[in-house]
């Protein structure tokens, strides 16, 4: 329930902000741009997964000391640990580095972000990178539409890191409004309850900013004209470093776990690093007058001591979090477990009933049986039909009319959860007991392995076929919307009598399904043609319809195998016995040429 | 005969002792018996339907059983045959 409205009323939410901000619509806006920029981004560096790139990443960041050393380097050149944070994120997501690894580099981004101190007190240079996101957006957007797949994962990165420069444009113009109603000066309490206010200070101009050097140089500047006192100052650097998190946080919304647990690390590790350096302010300070001496920076020179402070309390900050990565590792792990994916595992596979050749053939069937059970279902779900139609007694043409909305399905991911593991260790089960068994044993076991085969490729011409199917079932063009359901209806007959020879192990009644597969075969060619000869169909749908009628043929072939043999009742003589008598290709040729004769 | 399936099986049951063929001979017989116990119900039904369509699907059914049936009768007669 609470799922249900939960959405509707963020979007409410959202909408009745537009509604009465405009500057909450920028934010918001902006915030979508730059989760848009982060999409762009991981699927750039997905593009190089397996790479050059993956190599590189990993013998820099396979230690801790290159991972830090990693962040260091980046962070100076790109002048903004932010972008460091998020591309991080990105590298984490797409399974290009682990998340030791990713924490190194945050911790080394937080190094790295001093030189900005350093060069905005000694120079007032501000390296801005935004100034190239217009460029890098066009460049992208061009190296996007390329045919080679790493230009287009370039193309990708550029993009990505246009669309969160302008992002960050935008959150920055809606909290514009908000800049100026900072007055340092009415926060003005001395002690370390004003040190804690000015800290929270530092988080929210950095929020509104998106960037740390900005508020750096707001510090600055209101250090220069005295509008806050020295040790305000540096719990406002304090601060900053905390709310500079928040580009990372918003990141790693886009991202899997990986990157949630690394802006975790990020958040907690800033947080630890300002709760010390506000405890030991005092010493601190101490600390950056002596070192300010020993280099000679005046005492009044505020501005070069700020970057001396910066840079030492995020040293302090690395030396005490180092020793505990591999817990942060553990703990984060821990609190943001991954979403477990339920996968089929077997049922009746066990090494007790592999020692006894009988018993492990039953396990064998048993088991094909669950897996055919949950092909079914995918099955009938790419076909947009519901299992309990099929299994039913309804008239066809009635489920076929009242089911006419593609179901949506994802048979790849539904392959891989409740098939894949399941076969593998059907194979591996065959396998190993195969080794006590006789040849007529040995061979009913590898009859079913082939079914299990069966299956599986039905699975996958079902995975071909639902992609055209999804789109004809609800075309406006009667005649492709009738052939596509004329698919569905033989196939659902087929499941039918499937169903049936099972419950009642006949499976020489799976005959008669082989045989209208065979005239089914000639009709359809004979429909097809005629459509298109009267320009019913476009070539296009003609096309599709070809190829889906042969999938279509595929899957029952596929099915009506396994059934043949997965089916059959009785001890193994009989099960043969009966197989023997299932007619072949040649005999049902004969039929059909005499049923035709007769027709004629 | 055009079934190497059933060449294979039926040569399977040769190699084997008497015993194991007079088995495999009373698995045919109880398959046959069940198909013609199928044919006779569908030919009862033929001779009461009157549909058209559902006339020809009977006859395509009955085609099967009848060629199925032979199947069983000629692997019997192999068996037999080499008693």
């Amino acid at each position: 329930m609470i799922r249900k409205i939960f959405l509707p009323s963020i979007l409410f939410i959202l909408a009745y902000g537009f509604w009465i901000s405009p500057d909450f619509k920028e934010i918001s806006s902006g915030v979508a741009i730059f989760l848009f920029g982060m999409l762009f981004l991981e699927d750039g560096f997905k593009a190089f997964t397996g790479g050059l790139l993956e190599k590189l990443l990993q013998k820099t960041t396979n230690k801790l000391w290159k991972s830090v050393s990693f962040g260091v380097v980046s962070t100076t050149l790109m002048q903004s640990s932010s972008l460091v944070s998020v591309i991080t994120i990105s590298f984490l997501s797409a399974g290009l580095i682990s998340l030791a690894a990713g924490i190194g580099i945050i911790i080394g981004a937080n190094l790295g972000t001093t030189t900005g101190a350093w060069l905005i007190a000694g120079f007032g240079l501000k390296v801005k990178i935004s100034a190239y996101a217009m460029p890098m957006l066009v460049f992208g957007i061009i190296l996007v539409f390329q045919k080679s797949k790493h230009l287009r994962g370039v193309g990708y990165i550029l993009a990505g890191l246009g669309f969160l420069f302008l992002g960050i444009h935008h959150m920055k113009e809606g909290f514009e409004a908000f800049r100026t109603t900072i007055d340092l000066k009415a926060f003005a309490v001395s002690g370390y309850p004003g040190l804690f206010l000015f800290a929270l200070l530092g988080v929210a101009a950095t929020v509104i900013m998106q960037s740390s050097h900005a508020t750096l140089v707001i510090i600055i500047t209101a250090l220069s004209v005295q509008q806050i006192t020295y040790e305000n100052g540096l719990a406002l650097a304090i601060g900053a470093n905390v709310g500079t998190t928040i580009t990372a946080i918003i990141g790693s919304m886009s991202s899997n776990v990986q990157g949630k647990r690394l802006a975790g690390a990020h958040l907690i590790f800033n947080l630890v690093t300002a709760l010390i350096a506000i405890l030991f302010i005092y010493q601190l300070m101490a600390g950056v007058d002596v070192i300010s001496s020993a280099v000679g920076i005046a005492s009044d020179d505020f501005t070069l001591k700020l970057a001396v402070f910066h840079t030492i309390f995020n040293s302090i900050g690395i030396l005490v979090m180092i020793p505990f990565t591999s817990y942060l590792v553990n703990f984060l792990t821990r609190v943001m477990p991954e979403k477990v994916v339920s996968i089929a595992t077997p049922k009746y596979l066990s090494e007790a009933s592999q020692a006894i050749p009988d018993v492990a053939i039953e396990s064998v069937r048993k088991e094909i049986i669950h897996l055919y059970d949950n092909a079914f279902a995918i099955i009938a779900h790419g076909l947009s039909l519901h299992r309990h139609d099929i299994l039913s007694e309804r008239d066809l043409s009635d489920i076929i009319n009242d089911t006419n909305k593609p179901t949506p399905i994802d048979i790849d991911d539904e392959y891989n959860r409740n098939i894949k593991g399941l076969y593998s260790e059907i194979v591996l089960f065959v396998s190993r007991a195969q080794a006590q068994m006789t040849s007529e044993q040995g061979e009913e076991l590898f009859e079913l392995r082939s079914v299990g085969r069966d299956i599986v490729e039905a699975i996958k011409d079902t995975k071909h076929l639902h992609k055209n199917l999804s789109t004809y079932i609800i075309s406006d063009n009667q005649y492709i919307r009738n052939e596509y359901n004329k698919i569905r209806k033989n196939l659902m007959s087929v499941l039918r009598s499937l169903n049936e020879a099972r419950g009642g192990g006949d499976i020489l009644s799976l005959d008669s399904r082989k045989l209208e597969l065979k005239l089914n075969d000639t009709t359809a060619n004979g429909m097809m043609e005629k459509l298109i000869h009267e320009s019913k169909i476009s070539a296009q749908m003609a096309t599709s319809l070809m190829n889906d009628i042969s999938y279509a043929q595929d899957v029952i072939k596929n099915l009506l195998q396994m059934g043949e043999i997965l089916f059959a009742t009785g001890d193994l003589d009989m099960k043969l016995a009966e197989r023997s008598l299932a007619l072949d290709e040649d005999e049902m040729q004969e039929i059909m040429e005499s049923q035709q004769d007769t027709q004629n | 005969m055009k079934a190497p399936k059933l060449l294979k099986i039926v040569n399977r049951f040769l190699s084997a002792d008497k015993e194991k063929q007079y088995e495999q001979t009373k698995r045919f017989k109880e398959i046959l018996k069940k198909l013609k116990k199928k044919e006779n119900s569908l030919k009862d039904k033929l001779k009461k339907e009157n549909n058209d369509k559902n006339r020809k699907q009977i006859k395509k059914e009955l085609a099967i059983l009848c060629a199925q049936r032979k199947k069983g009768i000629e692997a019997i007669k192999k068996l037999k045959d080499d008693d």
